[in-house]
C-alpha cells in the first residue's frame, strides 16, 4: 500500500506541475486568486428575497437571444459590446438599488463578466447580483415576468 | 468453442483491464474538456459554494490535471492501483459535492464534462457512484462484509468486555 501511496503522490505532484506550467504558458491565464466581489444568487428563493426591493435587470446574452425572450424591463448588455454600451447602461440603470445580472445558463461566463465590469465601472459591489442559473433558470420561475422583442 | 463463448471467456479474464480502460477514458475526456476551458470550470466550482473564493481558481487549474493523471494511470497496468485510488477519491469528492448541491436546492450545472454539461442532479449522482464503484473494484479494496446473524452472536460472545463471572 505504501508503494501505491508513493505513486499517488507522484501523480498529484505531476498534475500540480502541469497545472502551474500550462497556466503560465496560456495566452489568457486564469488568475491564481479569484477576487470577485459579485454576490451570487443560485436559487429562486434567494431571488424572491431580493425582489422585496425594486430590482433592475441586466441581460448579458446576445441581442438575438434577448429578442427571443428576456425578463420584462431588462437592459440588454451583451458581453462582447460592454465598452460601447457602458454610457447607455448608466443612462438606463440608476447606480442605486440592486441589479441582477443573468447570462444564458449556469456555465455561461458572460453574466459574470458583465457583473465584474459594472463593479469596475462605478456600481457598488453590494448592489450587483449574479443569478447563476441564468435565463434557463429564470424561465422556470413563474413569478418572474418575461417579455419578447426589443427593449424600449 | 463458439464465438460467443470465447467472448464471455475473454471478458471473464480481462474485465478488470476493460473496466480500467473505460473508466480511464471517461476521466481523460472529462479532464481534457476542463483543461481547454478553465474559466468555465472555475465558474462551475464557484457555483457549488463549497470552497472559499481564494481556493476556486487553484482548484479549477489543478483538478483537471489530477483527473487526467488518474485516468492515464488506469491505462498502464503498473500504475493501475494508484490511478484507481485517485479515481475513487475524486468520485467520492464529486459525489458529495453534487449531493450537497441537490440537498441545498442549487440549480447549477454539474461541470463534469466542461462547458454545456447537464444539471447537477440524480443522473450526475448515478455517474459518480458508478465511477466510485469502478475505482473501488480496481483498487482491490475490501468490500463491506455482511455478517450472518449466528456469526454476529458468536463475535459478541467472544468479545465480552467482562470475561469474569457475570452478576
Amino acid at each position: 500500500m505504501r508503494a501505491e501511496m508513493t505513486k499517488v503522490f507522484f501523480l498529484l505532484a505531476g498534475a500540480g506541475a502541469l497545472a502551474l506550467g500550462t497556466n503560465i504558458l496560456r495566452p489568457d491565464p486564469l488568475p491564481w486568486l479569484h477576487t470577485s466581489e459579485v454576490r451570487l444568487l443560485a436559487q429562486a428563493g434567494e431571488l424572491a428575497q431580493l425582489r422585496t426591493e425594486p430590482t433592475a435587470w441586466v441581460d448579458a446574452r446576445t441581442w438575438e437571444a434577448f429578442v427571443a425572450g428576456h425578463v420584462a424591463g431588462a437592459v440588454n448588455l451583451p458581453a462582447g459590446q460592454k465598452f460601447q454600451q457602458l454610457a447607455r447602461l448608466f443612462e438606463m440603470l440608476a447606480p442605486q438599488g440592486p441589479v441582477v445580472i443573468y447570462g444564458k445558463d449556469a456555465l455561461d461566463a458572460d453574466g459574470r463578466e458583465i457583473a465584474e465590469f459594472m463593479v469596475q465601472n462605478g456600481y457598488a459591489p453590494e448592489q450587483i447580483y449574479l443569478f447563476t442559473p441564468g435565463w434557463d433558470g429564470l424561465e422556470k420561475i413563474a413569478s418572474v415576468a418575461t417579455a419578447q422583442g426589443e427593449q424600449p | 468453442m463458439t464465438t460467443g463463448g470465447k467472448t464471455v471467456q475473454w471478458l471473464r479474464q480481462n474485465w478488470r483491464a476493460g473496466l480500467a480502460w473505460i473508466t480511464g477514458a471517461i476521466f481523460i475526456y472529462a479532464a481534457s474538456t476542463k483543461i481547454a476551458d478553465p474559466r468555465d470550470f472555475s465558474t462551475a466550482i464557484e457555483n457549488y459554494r463549497l470552497l472559499p473564493l481564494w481556493l476556486v481558481n487553484p482548484a479549477a487549474l489543478f483538478l483537471p490535471w489530477a483527473e487526467l493523471a488518474a485516468g492515464a494511470a488506469l491505462i498502464f497496468s503498473g500504475w493501475r492501483r494508484a490511478g484507481a485510488l485517485l479515481v475513487s477519491g475524486f468520485s467520492c469528492l464529486f459525489l458529495l459535492a453534487v449531493l450537497s448541491a441537490i440537498l441545498r436546492g442549487l440549480d447549477i450545472r454539474c461541470g463534469c464534462f466542461g462547458p454545456g454539461g447537464h444539471q447537477a442532479g440524480l443522473l450526475t449522482l448515478a455517474l459518480d457512484a458508478a465511477l466510485l464503484a469502478a475505482g473501488w473494484l480496481l483498487a482491490e479494496m475490501p468490500l463491506p462484509r455482511i455478517r450472518k446473524s449466528g456469526q454476529n452472536q458468536a463475535t459478541r460472545l467472544n468479545s465480552d468486555p467482562y470475561p469474569g463471572p457475570h452478576l
